[in-house]
């Protein structure tokens, strides 16, 4: 058999404690499997070794969509075509349903999982930006039933490195329920329409005082620094301001000011700033309902 | 924890249900669904491409969803139902999308075809009279390097208009 993946012990716990202890027993070389479609791919493209790697999956219910007083609670299993295809995330977590609907294939969102698209640590993880703007927590168990509720926010170490490093399990993410009117949109920019990760990804929130004016706005990016990072200048410009299209764009030059891409073979650094611009803004007007004023203005703009 | 039965090797004994059959097979935790099938149990219709989820030719549906079964462990197969290409057809008569596939001329070299045929199985599946575009996103991850996705489009739109089997088991 060509390209066998490389050996490794396996393990089946039948409870977080049990996945926890030995996680530690074996140290770093042991990995949480998930829904293995990055993991798999590692160990053979990216010389990943694991010494072991630990079942999830045979952990009972981890896998639940939960409608909780204060929102929703997504457990680290559920799938990304689990995400897209619920019916509570459609109106109220809008963002959260579209990202996960823009990853990779059919076949890979079937196994793909959220926590693992948030453990891996990848600054373009679909998932994270609409996590940020819908302020969610990720629920952490230590061992010792220790459990940590942390925001998604400090959750982002660094490129490949989360809040869930070595010796610890994110049982899921809790999402509060937006506030009353707001909408939110994540628009996912890609060469491709499928099987490739984001250049630029902009996860926006919207709540409107009187059909034009900003009660609330929450802006995330991924893919355009080390981490997924809320622009946190840009919300606050927008606040009682009337959402024009200049308005609009303003907040999407003051988002870039929050990022640090780099340039690699999908994009230059100067592409993916411009990007954040032209995307910020048009998630604005797309969730205020005048895409098509502002599309008049960025045809001429890019002319 | 369950730390399984291994045997000398290592492997161990895992029950696969494979198109309605029951395998008891020994396999190693490296062991991909994709080679145990093929290696394993005859099933070499599944093919092998990129061995790394990016061109679907491996597709097998897992509990009725489609999945690249090079990024599936066969221990981790073990707890679900398994359909391949070779369980499409039923009782000598093939399945209304391998009837259109040949009708519509969707097969070049063939590579891609059992796995674009378990893509757009789930799909009809679960939505019997799909828009060309959503069977265009069915197949987004079946990679058909003879670039023949028009034909296979028109022949699964053609399976759904067809019989209603198209739709139901």
């Amino acid at each position: 058999m060509r390209n066998r993946l490389p050996g490794f012990d396996y393990l089946e716990p039948r409870s977080v404690e049990d996945a926890l202890a030995v996680l530690n027993r074996l140290g770093p070389g042991a990995k949480p499997l998930a829904g293995g479609t990055d993991l798999l791919v590692a160990m053979r493209m990216k010389g990943a070794r694991p010494k072991a790697l630990v079942n999830l999956k045979t952990i009972p219910g981890l896998d639940a969509i939960e409608t909780r007083r204060e929102g929703l609670y997504i457990g680290t299993l559920v799938t990304m075509q689990a995400l897209a295809d619920e019916p509570r995330l459609t109106d109220r977590f809008t963002c959260l349903s579209q990202a996960a609907g823009a990853v990779g294939s059919w076949q890979v969102r079937n196994r793909a999982t959220i926590g693992g698209n948030l453990c891996n640590g990848a600054p373009s993880a679909e998932t994270a930006p609409p996590l940020l703007v819908l302020g969610a927590k990720a629920h952490v168990a230590e061992p010792g039933g220790v459990r940590r509720h942390v925001d998604l926010d400090g959750f982002f170490r660094g490129p490949g490195a989360t809040e869930c490093s070595a010796g610890k399990l994110l049982l899921g993410v809790e999402i509060p329920t937006p506030p009353e009117g707001m909408r939110s949109i994540y628009i996912k920019h890609s060469p491709r329409k499928a099987m490739d990760i984001a250049v630029v990804g902009v996860a926006a929130g919207l709540a409107l005082h009187d059909g034009c004016r900003v009660r609330e706005a929450r802006i995330a990016l991924g893919a355009v620094a080390p981490v997924p990072l809320r622009a946190r200048e840009a919300e606050a410009y927008l606040v009682d301001r009337l959402l024009t299209p200049e308005v609009a764009r303003e907040a999407g030059r003051l988002a870039a000011r929050s990022a640090k891409p780099i340039s690699d073979v999908r994009a230059s650094a100067e592409y993916r700033l411009e990007m954040i611009e032209v995307l910020v803004a048009r998630a604005l007007m797309t969730l205020a309902g005048t895409e098509g004023v502002f599309e008049r203005e960025r045809d001429e703009t890019l002319g | 924890m369950s730390e399984t039965k291994h045997l000398a090797d290592g492997s161990m004994f895992v029950t696969l249900r494979v198109n309605g059959r029951s395998y008891e097979v020994a396999v190693r935790p490296n062991d991909t669904l994709l080679d145990v099938l093929r290696e394993k149990l005859g099933l070499t219709g599944t093919k092998k491409g990129c061995d790394l989820g990016d061109c679907g030719a491996c597709t097998v549906l897992l509990d009725g969803k489609p999945v690249n079964s090079c990024l599936v462990l066969a221990v981790d197969a073990a707890r679900g139902e398994v359909v391949t290409v070779e369980g499409l057809a039923q009782n000598g008569e093939l399945h209304p999308l391998q009837e259109a596939f040949i009708k519509y001329g969707a097969i070049q070299c063939g590579y891609c075809s059992p796995g674009m045929l378990m893509s757009l199985k789930a799909l009809l599946d679960r939505e019997p009279h799909p828009t060309r575009d959503q069977v265009m996103n069915a197949i987004a991850g079946n990679l058909c390097r003879c670039g023949g996705y028009h034909k296979i489009a028109d022949a699964a739109l053609a399976a759904s208009r067809a019989g209603e089997r198209g739709g139901e088991e």
